[in-house]
């Protein structure tokens, strides 16, 4: 009874494979190639940074810092010695007394108020 | 239970490694993207899967023995797998919260490759009476997979057909040897019954 229930478990599992084999062949060309793309896509990627040395490789990873770190100061300098900055800080400047003064901004607000109080209060004097 | 192996130092050795693991892809890509579309009932989702396996299997392993990476890939699929599930599982009680349309979504996937695959077999010419049969016990097998729990289906799929013993499923699935054997064992239990009325003698 066990070896007949091994035998058609046998059976079993090798038409199951069979038939899960078949069912590759059923697979959407579009699926295959979707496959097929990404795998020599991944695999051109690799080899591509394998052809690099150990050296070039290190230097494409600190390529893009060196870059923006290059480019940060050029702006830097050309915005110092364009004297930008002292336009810029006269600018400013004059607009701190204005930043400065925007507390007043609010008696500004309260203008009616305190011109009715200033009304209404007795006279000094 | 893996070795490391020698980077290809020659252009030679490069261009050599680089077909035999072209080739090596080639060869399970197809295979693979069914276990995973059993696993996942959605195709971009399976698609996913296996380019995230390839992609490690080559970042990280290309170096190694080739008679490593069958179990090595396998193992990383299995993984990525297991993270789409966990994946699911968090974003299924966000669903449930606010839509119950998931799980319809999914079952019109799983419909959609069913009659890709009737349509498949259908175009064959002339079919005899055993094609026939044949075709349609394929889908109510791909069906019945799809519905077993991910252990069962993943134990199933590696013992049965990739042809893995239960130390090499065990390591592919990191579970015990004997957790491979009762999956297993239940999938066949399961399968059979429903599918042994259309298997053929």
């Amino acid at each position: 009874m066990v070896n007949k229930d091994k035998q058609t478990n046998s059976d079993f599992l090798n038409q199951s494979k069979v038939l899960i084999d078949k069912s590759i062949d059923t697979l959407d060309l579009d699926i295959e190639d979707k496959l097929a793309r990404a795998r020599r896509k991944i695999i051109a990627q690799h080899y591509n940074n394998q052809a690099n040395t150990p050296e070039q490789r290190r230097w494409n990873k600190l390529i893009p810092a060196v870059g923006m770190a290059l480019a940060a100061s050029v702006i830097l300098g050309v915005f110092i010695q364009s004297g930008l900055w002292q336009s810029n800080s006269s600018m400013i400047s004059d607009n701190l007394e204005l930043i400065a003064t925007l507390d007043n901004i609010e008696l500004y607000d309260d203008l009616d108020f305190y011109q009715w109080l200033a009304e209404d209060e007795p006279q000094a004097g | 239970m893996f070795k490391n192996h020698q980077q290809p130092t020659s252009k030679q050795e490069q261009e050599t490694s680089h077909k035999n693991l072209d080739a090596f892809l080639a060869s399970v890509e197809k295979r693979a993207y069914r276990m995973a579309y059993i696993a996942t009932s959605n195709k971009e989702d399976a698609l996913d899967i296996i380019q995230d396996a390839m992609m490690t299997l080559v970042a990280k392993y290309a170096q190694r023995d080739h008679t490593e990476w069958p179990p090595l890939f396998y193992r990383i699929v299995q993984n990525t797998i297991r993270d789409w599930y966990r994946r699911q599982s968090i974003r299924n009680k966000f669903r449930q919260w606010f839509s119950s349309t998931t799980s319809i979504d999914n079952e019109i996937e799983q419909d959609w490759e069913s009659q890709a695959m009737l349509q498949a077999v259908n175009i064959r010419k002339n079919p005899t009476v055993d094609q026939n049969q044949q075709d349609k016990a394929m889908v109510k097998l791909m069906s019945a997979l799809n519905q077993l729990p991910a252990r069962q289906q993943q134990s199933f799929l590696l013992r049965c057909w990739e042809g893995f013993d239960t130390k090499q499923t065990a390591a592919a699935m990191k579970i015990s040897e004997g957790s491979v054997k009762t999956h297993y064992s239940r999938a066949i239990h399961t399968l059979r019954n429903q599918l042994d009325d259309y298997y053929g003698e």
